[in-house]
């Protein structure tokens, strides 16, 4: 999709979210459509697998959008910080209880079973790769680790990441820069 | 010498972070080949989803809880208008008459009745307690100065003329069955409290009284003269 064409998409992904929040069902069932799978990856990947699983969470998630959407103000960028916003905290909800009551872990091979949800179109032997990074980049500092994954695997701009995290852009822009200059130096001392 | 060189040191790793800083535009990471396939990942197209049936139910509830809390603050802003701030305005004069007359019949249906200067010096009628306008005070003495904008107000004036002259505020009256009325009023008046009728013997006002009603044509300029010289007598 071209610049242009992204600037369309949005605009209408404005229009959407307005409706929405006036009580259209149906828009807010295309906001969902474009949001989720995005949101249920950047679960995983953040590490909310095994118990409550990645899609428990995002539906918390949403159960929470849900109910603060009528009093929700701003345009579609400022909703999605909203979303991975409460996404981290019903996540951070969600390691709090399983503390309490603690469970066997579950590694990353747990990854495999997305395979099962057939809604990912990723090559099997990409796959390994994924799994790769992924362990990589969970081995960073928290707040590192959570920067990348909502820059890459969210798709957030450096902006919406700062207000997804409550953040300035530049202390996000310094994280994004240590965690990138981190992970060069594991892969180079792991190809070494 | 070596603080210095502590400070110098950290001086220039202070330099070199706001470089670092100041260069990054954050499209370091959109150009980096690390994350190819994370960026596969996170992009991979789905199959055609729909929204969970319990998502869709609490979308309803919420909106429904929504219109509720907006409903109830219309009436709580409502309510707070009619009570409080309509009826301040109106007291304070600060709203045209004709609105000041609505707000005050609103008010005395939900509330205990007000009387708004404004509306009753507007319209010249007392209210439902009895008490006089303003108006109609000045020129109770004189019936020949009623004024024009008085007239429809002067069957109320009428009705309560009889209760008035007990209080000492009096309306003239020109008909002879109202004179009438009044005289017998103000004979049961001048009675002494012992039931003897007549002049007391020490009050001049007394015997002009009664001197007065028997004459009957000098009933009403007389009458509205004396009475509250008599009614404080008799208090």
């Amino acid at each position: 999709m071209t610049d242009q064409g992204i600037e369309i998409y949005r605009d209408g992904l404005d229009a959407t979210l307005r409706l929405a929040i006036k009580g259209d069902e149906a828009c807010f069932a295309e906001l969902w459509r474009a949001l989720n799978p995005r949101l249920e990856r950047f679960l995983y990947a953040q590490g909310a697998m095994g118990d409550p699983p990645a899609s428990d969470v995002a539906s918390e998630t949403w159960l929470q959008v849900v109910r603060d959407l009528p009093r929700f103000k701003g345009d579609y960028s400022g909703f999605r910080s909203w979303l991975y916003q409460i996404a981290r905290n019903r996540m951070v909800d969600a390691a709090r209880a399983k503390s309490r009551r603690p469970i066997a872990s579950v590694d990353i091979d747990e990854m495999d079973r997305w395979a099962t949800l057939e809604d990912l179109a990723v090559g099997v032997a990409n796959r390994t790769e994924i799994k790769a990074i992924i362990e990589k980049i969970r081995g960073l500092p928290a707040a590192q680790s959570e920067v990348l994954m909502l820059r890459i695997v969210a798709d957030l701009s450096v902006d919406e990441t700062a207000r997804a995290m409550k953040k300035s852009p530049n202390a996000i822009r310094v994280l994004a820069h240590r965690a990138l200059t981190s992970l060069r130096e594991e892969i180079g001392s792991d190809g070494q | 010498m070596k603080g210095l060189w502590n400070r110098l040191r950290n001086g220039k790793a202070l330099w070199s972070a706001y470089r670092n800083v100041s260069t990054l535009t954050g499209d370091d990471l959109a150009n980096e080949t690390i994350f190819t396939h994370l960026r596969e990942f996170a992009a991979a197209p789905t199959g055609p989803v729909s929204l969970p049936a319990g998502l869709i139910r609490e979308f309803n509830a919420s909106q429904k809880r929504a219109r509720g809390r907006k409903k109830f603050r219309f009436g709580v802003g409502a309510l707070f208008a009619t009570i409080v701030l309509f009826p301040s305005l109106a007291y304070a004069g600060a709203l045209p008459t004709s609105v000041a007359r609505v707000v005050q019949r609103i008010f005395n249906v939900v509330s205990v009745p007000i009387q708004i200067p404004s509306v009753a010096t507007q319209s010249g009628q007392s209210d439902e307690r009895g008490q006089t306008a303003p108006t109609s005070v000045q020129h109770g003495s004189d019936s020949e100065s009623q004024t024009p904008g008085a007239e429809a107000t002067e069957t109320p004036s009428q009705e309560t003329s009889s209760k008035t002259s007990e209080t000492g505020n009096s309306s003239s009256e020109p008909e002879s069955t109202s004179s009438n009325t009044l005289s017998t009023e103000i004979k049961t008046q001048i009675t002494t409290p012992d039931g003897v009728s007549g002049p007391s013997g020490s009050s001049d006002e007394g015997d002009l009284v009664r001197g007065d009603l028997v004459q009957g044509d000098l009933v009403q300029g007389t009458v509205s003269g004396s009475v509250g010289v008599d009614t404080s007598g008799s208090d």
